[in-house]
């Protein structure tokens, strides 16, 4: 009798205790760091990565801009010398699969954004303040790039039923949420970068300062055709930072580690010596020449200084090759904004501005001067879907050849009309289809999370 | 005699039914293979190919001598 209730009130201890709350302990292998030199370390892994050339989704290193300006018009596919040229990405179909790698290391990004977001909070040193600023600012810039990558071009009459991004705004290791609509998404993204902006943090030694996030909330509010709040944030940086002409432009554009007034953000400050650094990748890209529509674009020859920057007489590419942001672009989404804006007047003085600082002798542009779209070139309308006006190609021309091998011109692809095109390899065709602008979210995503879509175009 | 099996029964359903989520596992993946299908690539027309040596013919002579 004894021993049953004994082993009675054993079965009861077990069945009230058991499994209480230690088989909830989840095997992480991580610690939440506490201390802002803690969390500090925690930026400091992706802010090496960017400045020894590794990153290859946040700004881009030198690998990044190869591959994306293989996936565009600037080089010609068609050319490639083979075998030097078996390196090289044919087109974007070879790489999209790929992408789902991106997707998931930006979201890893976000992920430590979030967690140091979250637990700062209450910490007023300077250095708890600046990695929270850096942090919004770079949680801004990582969903900014899914954006452009994960989501179509942005169209303004179909906002709400656009797909947008996962938007998880807290650390949750087990959260699963679907994707949201665009008008969320650039919603969340321009609060990210508002909320960086909002500590002005000035602290060059955490790379997304204030001015890094001016810079991007202009770019995305470019890209989400938001015209008039582009002007004046591009209006106070381009105020602050003057464009530079001359031997001090090439000196910015190809310097190996020096960092000039010019660029906001850059890759590869340091020299590192893994594998993809500038050097070895700008050896392999002489087996894709640059292509003839694009070195026609030069109309001043010569007397455009990025005419000898861009290419020698064998047609091969120049310039070094990193991701960075620079004023020129913000001086070039000015001209562009005001051109949508119909303020042709405004729209000019930019552009010209630009021009004055890149070619010599030089006139410039008026509207009976500008010169005829080229009907024969790739993009046929501009990023709301209207017929390429004399201005619009003007402004786009002279983007694809200040941006040329700077990864600018697939986006720039994507964001005016989508363009499809082919490229040959043995005897072959393989063509760039509409949907392929697009890359897929990860797999794992689109199983694993309810209701979570994958793009459209893409199945197994 | 029955409060003795009662007794027992309570005790083997505090036993069983303690964890809540008895059947909780990490989620799964039902596909293994995460590549999407690309386009296939066909082949070229003759007249395609006709532009593709023209566009090379121009490159050649373009850079001959550099």
């Amino acid at each position: 009798m004894g021993r049953f209730k004994i082993v009675i009130i054993g079965l009861l201890a077990g069945g009230l205790l058991s499994c209480n709350s230690y088989l909830d302990l989840k095997p992480y292998g991580q610690v939440i760091p506490k201390t802002p030199d803690e969390f500090a370390s925690l930026l400091n892994s992706t802010l090496y990565e960017i400045d020894y050339g590794s990153d290859n989704n946040i700004i881009g290193n030198a690998t990044t801009i190869l591959n994306y300006e293989c996936f565009a018009d600037n080089l010609d596919a068609n050319l490639t010398k083979y075998p030097a040229g078996n390196s090289l990405v044919l087109y974007v179909g070879n790489s999209l699969n790929g992408m789902q790698n991106k997707y998931r290391q930006l979201y890893e990004k976000i992920r430590d954004c979030n967690l140091i977001i979250e637990n700062m909070k209450d910490d007023n040193s300077e250095l708890g303040k600046d990695i929270t600023a850096a942090s919004y600012t770079l949680r801004g810039v990582c969903y900014y790039n899914l954006l452009r990558w994960f989501c179509e071009p942005y169209v303004r009459e179909n906002v709400d039923n656009q797909l947008g991004l996962s938007l998880i705004d807290h650390f949750d290791m087990e959260a699963k949420v679907k994707r949201s609509n665009m008008k969320e998404t650039v919603k969340f993204i321009e609060t990210s970068l508002k909320d960086g902006l909002a500590y002005n943090m000035q602290n060059d030694v955490y790379r997304f300062n204030a001015d890094v996030a001016k810079a991007y909330l202009a770019k995305l509010y470019f890209w989400t055709q938001n015209w008039k709040e582009v002007i004046p944030l591009c209006e106070v940086l381009l105020d602050k930072y003057p464009l530079l002409s001359g031997t001090d432009y090439v000196n910015m554009v190809q310097d190996l580690s020096t960092t000039k007034t010019n660029v906001l953000i850059r890759s590869a400050i340091y020299q590192g010596s893994s594998s993809g650094s500038e050097t070895e990748i700008t050896t392999s890209v002489e087996a894709r020449p640059v292509s003839k529509k694009f070195i026609d674009l030069f109309i001043e020859k010569k007397a455009d200084i990025r005419y000898e920057l861009s290419f020698n007489a064998k047609r091969e590419e120049m310039k070094r090759l990193r991701g960075r942001v620079r004023i020129a672009e913000i001086v070039l989404m000015m001209a562009e904004a005001y051109a949508h804006l119909d303020d042709t007047k405004n729209a000019l003085k930019y552009l010209n501005m630009l021009r004055s600082h890149r070619i010599s002798p030089y006139t410039p542009y008026t509207e009976a001067t500008l010169p005829d779209v080229d009907t024969e070139s790739l993009l046929k309308t501009d990023a709301t879907g209207k017929p390429l006006t004399k201005l619009m190609w003007a402004i786009l021309s002279e983007r694809q050849k200040e941006l040329f091998m700077e990864g600018d011109r697939w986006f720039e692809l994507k964001r005016n009309g989508r363009p499809e095109f082919w490229v040959s390899a043995n005897g072959l065709k393989y063509t760039t289809q509409k949907f392929m602008y697009t890359a897929p979210i990860m797999q794992a995503d689109v199983e694993l999370v309810p209701g979570m879509q994958q793009n459209p175009g893409y199945e197994l | 005699m029955i409060i003795k099996y009662m007794i027992g029964i309570i005790g083997m359903i505090f036993l069983f039914c303690s964890c809540e989520k008895e059947n909780e596992v990490p989620p799964y993946q039902k596909t293994l293979n995460s590549s999407y299908v690309m386009p296939k690539p066909v082949a070229l027309t003759a007249e395609e190919r006709t532009w593709l040596n023209d566009l090379r013919e121009e490159y050649n002579n373009a850079i001959k001598g550099q």
